[in-house]
């Protein structure tokens, strides 16, 4: 990467963080309104324990949601596209799940299910399903009509046109979606966390951010959005690294 | 004599000016939906206590998911009602300039609830129930003082969204909920009295529903956060002794899910667990804080992990300069008198 | 080796492509299908490569009867190759799909991309080829099965001229050198002459043929064959046959 791509963001952050610190300290904002960066880094120095460990939580469900969508979104996705019929009875389910706000749902799914963590994944997974099955089914639909004709000129079995022709056909439409749903699996679990609530050791940052703003601890709710946010961007990076490498063939 | 008259006119013409005078506008935000537990603010505002003490008083209510602390130091309201210290202590501790002037409960309505006849009418069985349904607000506070205190442990801890349906659907569970009101809720929904614990009784000693202001409104306004303090005390007593109707049809229009007959069972409540005119309150008048008390639950809180000595400047949690004057005391008499 | 009888050809939507095709190629021999758009020249070439089935009539041809996909090889008018494999990888393709594993399978695609002209190209993918260099490779994966019948369908109609021209004296180095039947579809009147032994011409609506001409210059014919009398004097029949099919009257031979 050309040293100028990443000098040049870098700058604007620098900026912004340093604007932000004088601002503060100019207007002399109160820490429990808008804290300043170095009053969230030393909260975020000061609780490194506790926020460590809730960090780690959201991000395991995270990936975890994510790879289950990546799986479910893959699998029903190829079921839909060998079986028409199939698609048009189980559509609009799928649909309804994606429409449906999770912060509605997510206080049941907490009800009904037992394990925390198990709910908790279950919302994200929602959330991040939808995009990948939606891409892929178009990714299976949409391979070469005379690719399908030579596959059959040469007597291809029905796993090599799968593995051969649909598969790679479709992973560019995959990546796309999954690229959308790295980003919607944390919304998932971190809006499912924060409307549900949970509780003991099965917390993460959502919780932190709850627990903070219920003492006014402003500081630490910064700190804990820090890490959010810090999640979101690997998690983008990580995606659109693992495309690239992918995708080499296709530039 | 013409010096006598003049003084005399100058007098009623300030007298009159002065009760002419536009009334103050105030909001005070509460911590839930309008309910019993907030009578004495409604009674005041109904009868018209507020006015004749000069106070044009918005009542801005809270709910599930609703938390108006912020809007305290950020002056969008004049005054707050908290629940409990911890509130006024986490303020203090994070330099956020408010201060507690009245605590019209001299008991916390909190409590553990269980289905009757499940082993829990012993408050140490409690803990060994396989689930708790907890809400946010109590799981970052009290809810770590009954870990340590008391042996509760996390991993029975479920989320308690408000909504009483687990709690009744499963015999085992216990479920937080005020004691001067849930129990009321869960006898119409549920068909049964729930055995109540109150968390008051087992060395929970803060005050509750407190009145909480800007520091600097105390500065530069004692006469109003006097005014109010003393009005919202004479609301108190009314509601609780006198004729409510008014406050309760103002609160049920606030509130539309309440009714005239849970504000009554709930009131009964409070005047059995003796939960606003107790103790000191008998004859200081309701609203009265002692700073020995605050300082005793500080070191019990201290114990249980949730402050470190030293996190908070006691000095700055409260102030009994508005209270304490036996407000209302005369006029809780009479009215008692009358029943 | 290849024959349809009286063969018509109904599409689902109604459409009738052809309306009783008789015609045979024989074993080794290079015929063209000359005609205007739409006459169905290329629903003739899916027949016989048994990409589809005739709706009267019949068709005899090697994939009728081949369970294992080595008979027929076809050549689209895209050059249809897999995006994400390497050249190298889309000439395996056919004898991957018989179950050839790639090292085994590497002298034979080595030597017919040599003889493709694309040696140095092993590694490239799709996207790096120019339109030609891509169609080399779809003609280099078509003859890597050694097939007995190769189909062409309009190989080259999206080329310039000048590659185009080059194509097809290089196509029939290629074809000369295996003993396949050829049948090779296109709108192009020289490049029929240049390339075929046998003309088929025609027409539209249904589809039906109309003319034959026979191209009597021996092979191996080079790029001075376009320069000779013969040539151009085919090239006069075979367009006026193509102007009569395309003016909607059938004239029989």
């Amino acid at each position: 990467m050309k040293l100028v791509n990443i000098f040049l963001p870098t700058a604007v952050c620098v900026a912004l963080l340093l604007g932000w610190e004088f601002f503060v300290w100019w207007a002399q904002v109160p820490a429990y309104t808008l804290p300043a960066p170095s009053a969230v880094i030393q909260s975020l120095v000061a609780n490194w324990s506790s926020l460590a460990g809730s960090w780690w939580f959201t991000v395991k469900i995270t990936l975890s949601a994510l790879g289950l969508a990546c799986f479910g979104g893959v699998l029903i996705a190829s079921v839909f596209a060998l079986s028409p019929q199939t698609e048009r009875a189980l559509f609009p389910l799928a649909v309804v799940l994606q429409v449906t706000p999770i912060v509605a749902v997510a206080p049941l799914m907490l009800i009904y299910i037992e394990s925390t963590m198990a709910a908790l994944l279950l919302c994200a997974w929602i959330v991040a399903f939808f995009p990948i099955l939606s891409n892929t089914v178009i990714g299976l639909r949409s391979v070469d009509k005379n690719l399908l004709d030579l596959f059959r000129l040469y007597r291809a079995t029905p796993w090599q046109r799968l593995t051969l022709l649909r598969a790679p056909s479709a992973l560019p439409y995959f990546l796309a979606g999954v690229k959308i749903s790295g980003g919607l699996s944390l919304i998932g679990a971190v809006t499912a966390e924060m409307v549900a609530g949970a509780a003991g050791r099965d917390t993460g940052l959502a919780s932190r951010i709850l627990e903070a703003s219920f003492r006014t601890e402003t500081p630490k709710m910064f700190a804990a959005l820090l890490l959010l946010v810090l999640t979101g961007v690997m998690v983008f990076l990580l995606l659109n690294f693992l495309s690239r490498k992918l995708l080499k063939e296709n530039p | 004599m013409m010096r006598k008259l003049f003084f005399k006119t100058l007098g009623a013409l300030l007298l009159t000016t002065s009760l002419a005078q536009a009334q103050q506008a105030v909001s005070f935000a509460t911590n839930w939906k309008a309910q019993a537990a907030h009578g004495g603010f409604y009674q005041a505002l109904a009868d018209g206590t507020y006015k004749k003490h000069g106070l044009d008083v918005k009542i801005i209510q809270g709910g599930p998911q609703v938390n108006n602390r912020p809007l305290l130091p950020a002056g969008r309201i004049d005054f707050l009602m908290t629940g409990n210290l911890l509130h006024s202590f986490d303020n203090v501790k994070n330099k956020v300039p408010v201060v507690a002037v009245a605590a019209m409960f001299q008991k916390d309505p909190q409590a553990l609830m269980a289905h009757p006849g499940q082993g829990y009418e012993n408050f140490a069985a409690l803990k060994t129930a396989p689930v708790a349904y907890i809400a946010k607000d109590g799981q970052f506070t009290w809810w770590q003082w009954l870990k340590v205190t008391h042996g509760f442990r996390d991993e029975v801890l479920k989320p308690y969204n408000y909504n009483l349906g687990p709690f009744l659907s499963n015999t085992k569970s216990i479920q937080q909920g005020y004691s001067v009101a849930e129990p009321i809720y869960i006898k119409e929904q549920g068909k049964f009295d729930p055995v109540v614990h109150l968390l008051a009784d087992h060395g929970f000693s803060t005050y509750s529903t407190l009145i909480e202001t800007r520091a600097d409104t105390v500065k530069n306004k004692p006469e109003l956060v006097q005014k109010f303090v003393d009005a919202s005390i004479l609301g108190w007593v009314n509601f609780m002794h006198g004729d409510r109707k008014v406050a309760t049809a103002l609160m049920l229009k606030d509130n539309p899910e309440l009714s005239a007959a849970e504000v009554e069972a709930s009131v009964s409540l409070m005047k059995q667990q003796g939960i606003v005119d107790s103790g000191q309150a008998r004859t200081l008048g309701i609203g009265t804080m002692n700073a020995e008390r605050i300082q005793d639950f500080y070191a019990q809180m201290i114990k249980a992990g949730l402050y470190k000595p030293g996190d908070v400047d006691l000095s700055q949690v409260a102030t009994s300069q508005f209270v304490n004057q036996a407000i209302g005391v005369e006029l809780t008499q009479q009215l008692l008198k009358t029943k | 080796m290849i024959t349809l009888n009286h063969v018509t050809k109904r599409f689902d939507s109604g459409l009738l492509a052809l309306g009783g095709v008789s015609l045979s190629v024989a074993q080794g021999e290079f015929v063209t299908i000359l005609g205007p758009s739409g006459c169905g020249k290329s629903t003739v070439l899916k027949l016989v490569a048994g990409l589809a089935t005739p709706t009267e009539g019949t068709v005899a041809s090697p994939a009728q009867q081949d369970q294992t996909g080595r008979s027929t090889a076809y050549v689209f008018q895209e050059p249809t190759l897999l995006p994400w494999a390497t050249v190298f990888e889309n000439v395996w393709l056919p004898l991957r799909l018989q179950g050839q594993p790639r090292l085994g399978a590497q002298s034979v695609i080595t030597r017919v991309l040599e003889q493709v002209g694309l040696g140095a190209f092993h590694q490239s993918y799709p996207a790096q080829l120019s339109g030609g260099m891509k169609m080399r490779v779809s003609i280099a994966r078509a003859l890597v099965s050694q097939p007995q019948v190769l189909l062409m369908d309009e190989p080259f109609a999206a080329l310039d001229d000048i590659t185009r021209q080059r194509l097809n004296v290089d196509l029939l180095t290629w074809w000369h050198g295996q003993s396949m039947s050829a049948m090779f579809v296109t709108h192009n009147v020289a490049e029929a002459v240049f390339l075929s032994q046998r003309v088929l011409v025609m027409g539209a609506r249904p589809g039906t043929v109309v003319a034959e001409v026979r191209v009597d210059q021996p092979y191996p014919r080079d790029a001075s064959f376009r320069q000779t009398h013969t040539f151009i004097h085919h090239c006069q029949t075979l367009s006026a046959a193509l102007d009569d099919a395309s003016a909607d009257g059938r004239t029989p031979q």
